[in-house]
């Protein structure tokens, strides 16, 4: 018997769960809990956004949208086109804001949009492509208003100077400041800058599940960047793309490479016009394309002297040198 | 681009003296607009100290949490995205199978399918943020989730999403319809196949019964059994060709299709441009229909 006890105790004590220290936290917090006091926002970042006269409507869906997704953004009236860009930076001043993306249209096709870290600099211009707005329907992904995205950057960011600085200035303009009072708690949304193709890729994911899920919010654009200030809206260029066409460059390449094509187009046909022959062939009493090509080249050759063979010959193959090659191959063949 | 390539090729050409410029001149080989003064391809700048300067200047010397940036690599490709991809190259592969009108393009040159695996990338990046990201915040004791019951507003409105659901379900009726549309084709084209080897069958069927019966006319079979196993299959539906009919009557049936368009001894001879393809100068199709004031006055007669 009492070794049967000391056998139990020791078994009670193997399975005694030693309790774990650091607990697993709660995935979601309830709402009946109490909201911590907001009083750590230190990084505080406002971003005046606004754009210059003549931009499209598109770009203008696309400036609210971005609009709804930083609720540190300044909303600020359509700025006239004929002022200097440097006055944007009193109007930062007046506005207290130390970051601002400006939107400018061109020809009302061409967006370019303008960081900028007032009132000091550094300032880059982008062109603007490929504009796809929060109203699309193929975007399927919806994100809380105000919750703050993760800001994932590819590895080039890292490597290429000119990169990190772009990384820093997107980084303080598109990051939704911490305990931001019209911020939300919570993380629903990425935003991936992509660098390829000498532009920066930007796309706004909803995370569905932490494993992975994904789905597109949007909006999407590319940024191509143009150039580099050193001061905001002024001061020498840090750097310029190299690579950079403007859009109406392009536009006209397009346009001359069509317009060769209609020219030459229609000088084909005056040159036909132009070399037509007037004669016709005379009538020699032989009907060389009625029956077998081959009988009819026999009769011809048996007929006529080797010069005019020779001509015949070659109206012949003028006008049956497919139908030749027909016949010839298929013979070969056999 | 071809501008371009003009011009330097000029410039290694013409690398002559003055004296030979200006003797070529005087000879008349050099012509104004000829020669274009190239122009000094001005050295863009990058200036990576200043770069660097000003990254230090701006930078933000705050604790992650601050900030959330990132940078990722990819995440690695989830099998269900490479189920997508194969699917989508089988997709595009098959268009360019079933419509000779689209140019053939490699796969690899192909801006749709890299459209599509450009997107892919976006997506396996955002991934990988998103599992090193949400690691980081939940070990800075971070909630991410927000509870059920927790309603704010959001970036687009219910009803913006009612519409992206109306959307997404009329795509996936339209695929489903076009689905079905398929199957009944296929089902078709087996019909007829079929159809054809029973017309096949039966004429076979109609030989050798006359042939048993050429034997039994001749003597060499006794008995008449044959003709109770080839039952003649009346009542066969025959099948309605009105739609026959009326391409017949539209693009025309019959005749001879084969050297209409051969050269004869005529048109050998014959330098004038007529032909099929040739518009034959003259007045216009003349228009039945009145103008617009014209009807509304005889309108308004009756």
């Amino acid at each position: 018997m009492g070794k049967k006890v000391k056998v139990k105790k020791s078994r009670e004590s193997f399975e005694i769960v030693p309790k774990d220290e650091d607990i697993p936290l709660p995935a979601k917090r309830s709402s009946d809990e109490v909201v911590p006091k907001k009083e750590k926002w230190i990084n505080k970042q406002r971003v005046l956004v606004l754009a210059a006269r003549g931009i499209n409507h598109r770009d203008r869906h696309l400036m609210k949208d971005l609009k709804t997704l930083m609720p540190h953004h300044r909303p600020e009236a359509k700025m006239e086109r004929a002022k200097s860009l440097s006055v944007l930076n009193s109007l930062c001043e007046m506005k207290h804001c130390n970051k601002t993306v400006l939107f400018e249209g061109r020809r009302k096709r061409d967006l370019y949009m303008w960081l900028a870290n007032c009132p000091n600099g550094p300032s880059v211009k982008f062109l603007i492509e490929n504009v796809h707005t929060m109203g699309e329907l193929k975007l399927t992904g919806n994100c809380l208003r105000g919750t703050r995205p993760l800001l994932s950057f590819d590895s080039k960011f890292d490597e290429i100077p000119h990169l990190s600085l772009l990384k820093e200035l997107m980084t303080q303009i598109f990051g939704v400041p911490n305990y931001h009072p019209k911020s939300q708690p919570f993380f629903d949304h990425v935003y991936t800058f992509t660098f390829l193709d000498n532009r920066i890729w930007f796309r706004n994911f909803q995370i569905l599940s932490e494993d992975g899920g994904m789905s597109e919010v949007g909006p999407r654009f590319v940024m191509n960047p143009v150039k580099m200030f050193s001061g905001s809206f002024t001061g020498d260029t840090l750097w310029e793309n190299p690579e950079y066409v403007s859009p109406s460059k392009t536009r006209q390449i397009i346009k001359k490479s069509a317009k060769d094509k209609y020219v030459s187009r229609i000088d084909q046909k005056a040159k036909q016009e132009a070399n037509r022959p007037t004669e016709a062939y005379e009538d020699d009493g032989l009907d060389i394309f009625a029956g077998d090509e081959l009988d009819a080249a026999k009769i011809i050759s048996s007929k006529y002297f080797v010069i005019l063979l020779f001509r015949r010959i070659l109206i012949l193959l003028y006008y049956r040198k497919t139908r030749y090659e027909k016949v010839y191959s298929t013979k070969n063949k056999n | 681009m071809t501008d371009f390539d003009m011009h330097s090729s000029d410039s290694e050409a013409y690398s002559d003296s003055d004296e030979e410029l200006q003797a070529a001149f005087q000879k008349g080989e050099l012509k104004p607009g000829l020669n274009v003064e190239l122009q000094e391809q001005k050295e863009k700048a990058n200036d990576i100290p200043r770069i660097r300067a000003a990254i230090d200047e701006i930078k933000l010397n705050l604790p992650w949490i601050e900030r959330l940036d990132m940078v990722n690599d990819l995440a690695p490709l989830a099998p269900e995205l490479a189920v997508q991809l194969e699917k989508h190259e089988q997709k595009r592969a098959n268009q360019f199978k079933g419509n000779a009108k689209i140019p053939y393009i490699q796969p690899e040159d192909d801006p749709i399918l890299n459209d599509f695996k450009r997107e892919m990338l976006f997506h396996r990046q955002a991934q990988a943020a998103v599992a090193e990201g949400i690691k980081k915040l939940h070990a800075l004791g971070k909630a991410t989730k927000r509870p059920d019951d927790y309603f704010a507003e959001m970036a687009k409105t219910d009803e913006h999403m009612q519409k992206v659901r109306k959307n997404l379900m009329a795509k996936q009726e339209g695929q489903a319809k076009s689905e079905r549309i398929k199957q009944i084709r296929e089902q078709r084209k087996m019909g007829k196949m079929l159809a054809k080897q029973t017309k096949v069958q039966r004429e076979m069927d109609k030989k050798d019964m006359l042939d048993q019966l050429k034997k039994f006319r001749k003597g060499k079979l006794k008995n008449l059994d044959f003709l109770e196993d080839s039952k003649a299959k009346a009542g066969a539906k025959k099948k309605t060709d009105a739609k026959r009919k009326a391409r017949d009557k539209k693009f025309g049936f019959g005749g001879k299709k084969k050297g209409l368009k051969k050269n004869t001894r005529e048109s050998s001879g014959n330098i004038e441009k007529t032909g099929r393809n040739f518009r034959k100068p003259g007045k216009a199709a003349a228009n039945k229909r009145l103008g617009k004031s014209r009807r509304t006055k005889t309108k308004g007669k009756k």
